[in-house]
């Protein structure tokens, strides 16, 4: 046993030492900052709002309209350690409309190798349930939050999808995906809040002072309509405040990959 | 009759007193009477005056639910409040105010209509109910849907049949306001006009809408008044039969109920909705009966035009339905045995409910 942990924790030494022959030792008093940049895909194309997307051999998708928040940013760190990033500063709402919206950039992070990153996809439920003053930036709803948010039942919409869609039978539907959910504020009710983890594979994402490394995430919005429990945009064109809404979260909640880090 | 004859007996009794007694003593007292008569006049029809005496806690009402420290009312901030409840500009073509639907003098309702009438004549889901004591709620919205006061606002400010705005476009309107600007500035320091001020204003303004003065309470806090016997005899009833829902002193529970009235708009299934749990169906809050007797028509449809036809809903109207609340469930049937004398003098209590002084409250007044 006490071999075992020996050659482990030498092991261990071994492995930090061949990288920092390579790299400075990370700091953590020092801070490095990131840019991490979604990319909405569908499919393996790009995606674009008003262009036309083909589904499979009969549906074709138009979309309009697509933003989803991002929050509650964490990144793991290889040594098993976490930096949680300051709450506040951690609310981001990626809207296909507004291309600078896609890249979010993160400040003061300890230096470190990190292995992946976590999020929650939408707005996590105490600040769903927060003061108005504490709703500011993109959780203002006269300003950025304005179409994500439901008046009539206090709550983000996390996640919005909507548009056209055209199967050989009907032209140009109106399909609609509005979801959200915290949870309930004294009753427990719908929660579609999805922490997401992104590991980052092989590759390591480097924080050093002075350095800006991207890191691409890939959101792949045909993953929705596609593969085990696919939503079919036929029988299910809108999903908004409703049980079924959970089956769409379930989905989207695997629509991310990674793509690349660029240091 | 009773009263006048009384009356003629005290003055003729009195008048023998007055009689009886030397000159100078005999103006006095008259004086006496006339000053007591005039300052006691005055009090009950006179409503309180325009004067900002700040948030108080009536003594016979809990604890408000507001948390008060993160939006202190101040007389600008209530100015404020004020002006933009009455204010059109909060609607997209400057026809509709807060104040369209909740009028004063019917406690913040608008009295006589079973749905409202919004922006482009659109008419609201729901019947408007009253703005009054909303610093002990819980929950906003007939479904319970909002849980804060502040933002409740932004419902009816964006609902297309209520004021049909975006809120973007009414803060963009009042900072190039000739008045707003300086308005906000007295209310919270600085000129900026953002959605929190906005949605804080609004609610200083809704919270010193408080209903605490009827002559129930006025009872209640030992202050001279007291009920008549029938109104007593109604109050009693009330407390056996009505009190477990509508709760005093606010009188409601809060709690989200289905009681039975005929389902008039089948979409609209009212606490369900929030919780989309099925056995909410058709369940709406309780809702306040404080000057009930002025908030007609009736339950979120508006379908009941007077208290006596609450009363015979109550009593033979109730309509069976699986979210029912079982207490109406009885063994010969549904709801709560009324006779019409027991109606007669409920409605004598629910009477007692109604507060002139609030809804001719000067302060609140545009
Ligand atoms: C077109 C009519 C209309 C207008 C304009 C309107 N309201 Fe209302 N109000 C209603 C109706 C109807 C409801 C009930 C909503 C529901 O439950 O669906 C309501 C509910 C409320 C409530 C909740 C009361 C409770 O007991 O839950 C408040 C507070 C309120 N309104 C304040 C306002 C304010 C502030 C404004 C202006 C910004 C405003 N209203 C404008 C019709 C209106
Ligand atoms: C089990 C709970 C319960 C009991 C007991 C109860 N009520 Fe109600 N009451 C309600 C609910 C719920 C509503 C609102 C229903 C709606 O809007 O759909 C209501 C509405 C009312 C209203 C209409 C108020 C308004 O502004 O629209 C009046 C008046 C009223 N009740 C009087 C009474 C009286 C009098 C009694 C006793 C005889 C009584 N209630 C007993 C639950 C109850």
């Amino acid at each position: 046993m006490i071999r075992l942990f020996i050659f482990f924790a030498l092991s261990i030494l071994v492995l930090s030492c061949s990288s920092n022959v390579t790299d400075p030792t990370p700091d953590s008093s020092k801070k490095g900052s990131l840019l991490v940049v979604f990319e909405n895909k569908f499919g393996s194309e790009e995606f674009e709002l008003l262009k036309r997307f083909t589904l499979n051999d009969s549906i074709t998708v138009v979309t309009e309209d697509f933003k989803y928040y991002v929050s509650n940013i964490v990144l793991n760190n290889s040594n098993g350690s976490q930096y949680v990033l300051p709450k506040e500063t951690s609310y981001f709402l990626i809207n296909q409309a507004q291309i600078i919206t896609q890249s979010i950039n993160l400040q003061y992070i300890p230096e470190g190798d990190y292995s992946s990153i976590s999020f929650i996809l939408g707005i996590d439920s105490a600040k769903s349930v927060s003061p108005v003053g504490e709703r500011i930036g993109v959780l203002d709803v006269a300003g950025e939050a304005k179409s994500m948010y439901w008046t009539w039942n206090s709550g983000y919409i996390f996640f919005a999808l909507e548009g056209m869609y055209t199967t050989p039978r009907l032209i140009n539907n109106s399909f609609k995906y509005h979801i959200g959910g915290f949870g309930g504020y004294n009753a427990p009710n719908l929660n579609n809040i999805k922490t997401i983890t992104v590991p980052f594979g092989s590759s390591v994402l480097k924080i050093r002072e002075g350095n800006k490394p991207h890191v691409h995430i890939s959101a792949d919005i045909s993953t929705l309509f596609k593969g085990d429990e696919a939503i079919s945009i036929e029988a299910n064109p809108t999903v908004m405040f409703s049980p079924y809404s959970v089956n769409v979260a379930n989905k989207y909640a695997t629509m991310f990959q990674f793509g690349k880090i660029m240091d | 009759m009773q009263p006048c004859f009384n009356l003629e007996k005290l003055w003729i009794n009195m008048n023998s007193i007055v009689i009886s007694l030397k000159k100078d003593i005999q103006y006095f007292l008259v004086t006496v009477i006339v000053l007591i008569v005039f300052t006691s006049c005055g009090e009950s029809n006179q409503p309180t005056d325009r004067q900002f005496k700040g948030f108080s806690v009536p003594l016979n009402f809990p604890q408000p639910t507001y948390n008060f420290a993160k939006n202190p009312v101040t007389e600008a901030g209530f100015l404020l409040g004020k002006k933009l409840f009455y204010d059109e500009i909060l609607s997209l073509d400057g026809t509709i105010a807060c104040a369209t639907c909740h009028i004063q003098t019917s406690a913040f309702t608008q009295h006589g209509h079973d749905l409202s009438h919004g922006i482009n004549d659109l008419l609201t889901l729901r019947n408007t109910p009253p703005v009054q004591n909303m610093a002990w709620k819980r929950f906003f919205m007939l479904d319970g849907g909002v849980l804060d006061l502040d933002l409740f606002a932004i419902n009816p400010i964006t609902a297309h049949n209520e004021m049909g705005e975006t809120m973007a476009n009414v803060l963009e309107k009042l900072r190039n306001h000739k008045d707003y600007p300086s308005l906000f500035d007295k209310a919270f320091g600085s000129k900026d006009i953002n959605t929190e001020r906005l949605l804080k204003a609004l609610s200083q303004f809704q919270l010193m809408c408080v209903s605490a003065d009827s002559k129930y309470d006025k009872v209640k806090r030992n202050e001279g008044a007291s009920f008549t016997s029938d109104e007593q005899a109604g109050y009693t009833l009330f407390l056996q039969k009505c009190e477990s829902c509508h709760k005093e002193p606010l009188f409601t529970n809060e709690a989200f109920t289905n009681n039975g009235i005929p389902i008039v708009n089948p979409e609209d299934k009212g606490r369900a909705s929030i919780t989309l749990n099925p056995k909410d169906e058709y369940r709406f809050i309780i809702p306040s009966l404080r000057n009930v007797a002025e908030t007609a028509p009736y339950m979120h449809t508006g379908k009941f035009r007077t208290l006596s036809d609450v009363l015979d809903h109550y009593s033979s109207g109730m309509i069976d339905h699986p979210t029912l609340d079982s207490s109406f469930r009885i063994p010969n049937g549904l709801g709560i045995p009324l006779t019409s004398e027991e109606k007669r003098v409920l409605t004598l209590f629910l009477h007692t409910l109604t507060d002139q002084n609030f809804m001719k409250n000067p302060l609140l007044a545009q």
